[in-house]
């Protein structure tokens, strides 16, 4: 703000160097419990909180987490009202009866249930000390120290009433109270009253930092407190409301006041600047806080919370003077004079943030400007009534040529003088003409495909050719010895529109056409690069090279950013495989409709400040290049856990997870508040792949059963091409006895003794050649004869019975006989040697004979058995 | 007069060259032939089998009763192991002698048929003592 004015939307001045934000805003239907919050502050991971009466929240961006009493243990009140942050990179949280401390995904609890009987906890701050302070709405002071709370004894002398604030400055602690500001100094432990405040509610205090202080009062607006003189800005100099709830000061010196009613202002060089922002119906602001990217965070009574991302593009609207919000042709002449076209309202000429128009009262006779261009005094118009003259001098339209003047159409779409002075003249109808001395028009012969091409951009290379591209047949070249020559974009029936161009620093000519890119290549045909190399769209409307080696492209889906070497690299890769990263803004970046216009001309422009500008369909999108370089900053990604079933884990943790377990998710995520819709994510897992798997969008990873072993997920992000940095979580899947170590050792043992014998064996078989062609030939021949031998088994084990039965008849009744006929044979043989025998030796033989019938009895017997036996051999 | 000798067979003609072989080897005068188990053990349980003085040369298979159940009743009637039994039978199976072990009675085994060989054995026979010499002593 260099000016000293108070800007709104009825103004007429411009609000080019005002900032403009991109506002989202987050409710109880986007994901937070509640609709009014108190406070919200990011912590030094990334993660921003916010205090609200449903619990204590953590969003990153894309994703809510609410932190209640139902998933917190020990907590027992919902209800948060202040936070800060704490030295080690958290958040302190005032809960209505509990200090907070939260860090990650960790939450502690110390609960002053017995110091806040009856009351409540308001508002926190960690001092210097390390020691953390809160202020109840009975107005004591309960210090957090080593774990333990109390009250602080020496406050109790001076306290008064509720305290509402209490923030810790440079050398002190300001306590703001119902009934008057406190400070508590440091140095020798004194609290003081600052007595001009007495009797005043103090809700918010800033610090400058040359030392002096902001003081917001509930009733009496604003204070600004300096060594000697305090300024007081209440309703009467400009303030929306004398109640302030919060102040915040940025790093360029401005305040943002919340007020109590009517939203925000702000105050900078001591003015008091409302914002759009205000048309949200915001009430009453709780709160304002500002990350360091400059992204403001608006607490609101019933709106929630309102995320005001300052805008990457600015837009000129109508609402800022423009005539008309759909913009067309876009020029600067020399003298730094901004000239644009509308649709429907003629011309806008701004001048050093004046907007002035020039309507038909100027004698314009269409409202609709397709082309401007600026030669010596005379500012050109293409309309569709002819082309118009506008005399700098006169500031009048001074003239119009039409066909009477010998233009091939009266619908002019471009001019343009080149290098050498000439002034081009494009129409529909096939025409180009010559505009000699600002009065005489020279139609050319175009070749015959021509004759009723629409001819909507005219673009002169380094060797002086001059190109005029059409919307239906290709392009012309004009080379510098007046030889018309055409080229066809495309091999087939592909659209021939060619609505930009452009000339790489390698001399080659670049055709923006709705299917994408095209580079002309040293055998005079176009190649054809999309959303496939990494276009954020294809139709390109207006190419422009910015100062700091990108390439702007407009078209219907906002405005693309590439780097021209990537370009380069682009065009020199073989294998057509290539992917450059490409940057999109839109609407998420500020533009108040991401359709930019084209089949104009110039359908955007570099200005001599080096901003670019394009025509949309909503306003003029105003980029300043300068400003978007760090853009390229990866995105942060982290993990935020590891869960299966109730269980969590952070990166952290020696994270354990039992056999078996199928359903293991990991969620990350990144912190991007402006933008996360546009990131992808990719995840890998050690030990099983090296190829990243995407996830698009997904903030979660869905693993199922993992074999026992230590694991490592990576995770990365990109965004427009740009990768980050790879965040990654260690865990170890246990394993089932059988999948054990020492149980892989034991079968290992065995497999390696069973190898051995194995071995052993078959070192014998190798030491003969024979042998081991007979092992062969046994094994297999044992295979078919293993069969056949079950079933001789089952046969030789009913013949065994058999067998044996007859070897017992054998030893038995066989013998038997055969024993008693040898000892009557003996006694027979040595009858005389006998005394007495008893019986005659004819007795003797009968008694022999006797015996050898029934040993014949008992042979056939056996004969008879043995018929049984089929021995094996036989069958 | 020696020891009395009890021969059980149910065949007759081993009956009668036992009884021929046991007489002529000079082995006892008193001899008393038994076809059947049952005949024998009544001798036995009607002798006074305190002293020791009977040997019986049993077979082992007989219908009825065989050389077992023989056994089995010897241990009623002699508890003392008195009387020595001498298997003697066409074959001997390894199992026969195992089982014959388990019986204290029984002393040997022989092949049939006895001849004075064998007879001369068993007059000799360690486990038998004086069964034979001394007697008058």
């Amino acid at each position: 703000m260099g000016s000293a004015q108070i800007l709104n939307a009825q103004s007429d001045n411009v609000r080019i160097s005002d900032k403009q934000y991109v506002s989202k805003q987050w409710d109880n239907t986007r994901g937070l419990p509640v609709n009014t919050v108190f406070k919200v502050m990011k912590d030094k991971t990334g993660y921003l909180w916010a205090a609200t009466e449903e619990g204590l929240v953590r969003f990153d961006g894309v994703n809510f987490r609410v932190y209640n009493q139902e998933n917190i243990p020990g907590l027992v009140s919902t209800m948060f009202y202040d936070l800060k942050r704490s030295s080690d990179g958290g958040i302190w949280a005032a809960n209505a009866n509990a200090i907070v401390h939260a860090k990650n995904n960790r939450i502690q609890i110390y609960d002053a249930r017995d110091l806040v009987e009856g009351t409540w906890i308001t508002s926190i701050s960690e001092i210097h000390n390390g020691e953390v302070w809160a202020g109840t709405n009975n107005g004591d002071l309960l210090v957090l120290k080593n774990g333990d709370i109390h009250l602080l004894s020496d406050w109790q002398k001076v306290k008064s009433s509720a305290i509402m604030t209490i923030e810790t400055i440079s050398e002190a602690v300001l306590i703001g109270t119902q009934n008057g500001l406190f400070k508590f100094t440091q140095s020798n432990g004194v609290f003081e009253e600052m007595t001009d405040y007495s009797g005043l509610e103090v809700r918010a205090v800033e610090e400058t930092p040359d030392g002096n202080l902001w003081i917001g009062t509930r009733t009496h607006g604003l204070f600004y407190q300096m060594e000697e003189d305090i300024i007081h800005i209440n309703e009467a100099n400009g303030l929306a409301n004398n109640r302030i709830n919060a102040l915040q000061l940025t790093e360029d010196g401005r305040l943002w006041v919340g007020l109590g009613f009517g939203g925000v202002q702000m105050i900078a060089n001591n003015e008091i600047i409302s914002l759009r922002e205000n048309e949200f119906g915001l009430n009453e602001v709780n709160d304002v806080y500002i990350t360091d990217s400059g992204i403001v965070w608006l607490s609101v009574t019933g709106h929630g919370i309102l995320q005001m991302i300052p805008a990457d593009i600015k837009i000129l609207r109508e609402s800022d003077g423009l005539s008309n919000d759909i913009t067309l042709a876009i020029y600067q002449d020399e003298h730094g004079v901004i000239w644009s076209g509308t649709a429907s309202a003629g011309m806008n000429r701004i001048d050093d943030g004046e907007i002035t128009h020039i309507t038909p009262d100027y004698g314009l006779q269409n409202g609709v400007v397709l082309g401007i261009y600026g030669v010596d005094d005379f500012i050109y118009l293409g309309t569709g009534s002819g082309l118009h003259r506008y005399n700098l001098e006169t500031d009048s339209i001074d003239r119009i040529f039409t066909t009477d003047d010998g233009l091939a159409s009266n619908i002019v779409q471009a001019i343009y003088q080149d290098s050498h002075g000439r002034v081009w003249i494009t129409s529909r109808s096939g025409g180009i003409h010559k505009l000699h001395n600002h009065r005489e028009i020279e139609r050319l012969d175009v070749p015959e495909s021509f004759q009723s091409a629409e001819f909507i951009n005219i673009f002169e290379d380094n060797q002086e050719n001059i190109w005029f591209s059409t919307t239906s047949t290709g392009i012309l070249k004009l080379d510098g010895d007046d030889n018309l020559i055409g080229y066809s974009i495309h091999h087939g029936p592909s659209s021939e529109m060619v609505l930009s161009m452009y000339e790489d620093p390698e001399g080659n000519i670049w055709a923006g056409s709705n299917e994408g890119l095209l580079v002309l290549d040293e055998n005079g045909e176009f190649r054809l690069f999309n959303r496939r190399n990494g276009l954020q769209f294809n139709g390109i409307f207006r190419m422009i090279e910015d100062d700091y080696g990108y390439l702007w492209a407009s078209g219907n889906f906002g405005i693309q950013r590439m780097r021209v070497k990537d370009l380069l690299a682009l065009k020199h890769d073989e294998t057509g495989e290539m992917k450059i990263p490409v940057r999109l803004f839109d609407t998420s970046d500020g533009m108040a409709n991401r359709e930019a216009n084209g089949g104009i001309f110039p359908a955007g422009w570099k200005m001599q400040n080096g901003e670019i500008w394009f025509p949309t369909m909503e306003g003029i999108a105003m980029i300043n290049p300068a400003a978007l370089i760090e853009l390229e900053k990866p995105v942060e990604v982290y993990i935020e856990s590891l869960n299966f079933g109730e269980n969590e884990f952070t990166a952290i943790d020696d994270i354990t997870i039992p056999p078996g377990t199928y359903n293991l998710e990991i969620h990350y995520g990144s912190f991007d508040f402006k933008k996360p819709h546009t990131i992808n994510y990719f995840f890998r897992i050690s030990a099983l792949s090296d190829e990243w798997q995407s996830t698009g969008n997904r903030n979660t990873a869905y693993l199922t059963t993992l074999s026992p072993g230590n694991y490592t997920f990576e995770v990365k992000a990109e965004q427009f091409g740009v990768e980050s940095e790879i965040a990654s979580i260690n865990f170890y899947v246990d394993p089932f006895f059988y999948q054990t170590n020492w149980f892989r050792i034991l079968i290992l043992f065995g497999l390696f003794i069973a190898g051995y014998l194995v071995k052993a064996y078959h070192s014998k078989i190798i030491a003969g050649e024979e042998l081991r062609k007979q092992v062969d030939f046994q094994t297999k021949e044992l295979k078919e004869r293993n069969r056949e031998l079950k079933k001789v088994l089952s046969e030789l084990e009913k013949q065994n019975q058999i067998l044996k039965k007859v070897a017992w008849i054998q030893s038995h009744e066989l013998r038997g006989p055969l024993s008693k006929i040898l000892g009557l044979l003996d006694v027979v043989k040595n009858y005389e040697h006998f005394k007495e025998v008893g019986k005659g030796r004819d007795e003797l033989i009968i008694d022999i004979d006797k015996t050898a019938v029934e040993l014949d009895g008992i042979i056939r017997k056996i004969n008879s058995e043995i018929e049984q036996i089929d021995p094996p051999e036989t069958k | 007069m020696g020891p009395k000798i009890l021969i059980v067979d149910d065949d007759a003609s081993v009956l009668f060259l036992h009884n021929l072989m046991v007489r002529e080897s000079g082995m006892s005068e008193s001899i008393n032939a038994f076809n059947n188990v049952d005949d024998a053990l009544i001798f036995l349980s009607d002798s006074l089998v305190s002293k020791r003085e009977h040997l019986v040369f049993l077979d082992i298979n007989m219908p009825v009763k065989n050389g077992w159940d023989f056994l089995d009743a010897l241990e009623g009637i002699d508890p003392g192991k008195n009387v020595f039994v001498v298997m003697v039978t066409s074959s001997v199976n390894h199992s026969d002698r195992e089982k014959a072990n388990t019986y204290g009675h029984v002393i040997d085994f022989l092949e049939k048929p006895l001849n004075l060989k064998s007879c001369t054995y068993i007059i000799q026979h360690k486990e038998l003592g004086n069964l034979f010499t001394g007697r008058d002593k």
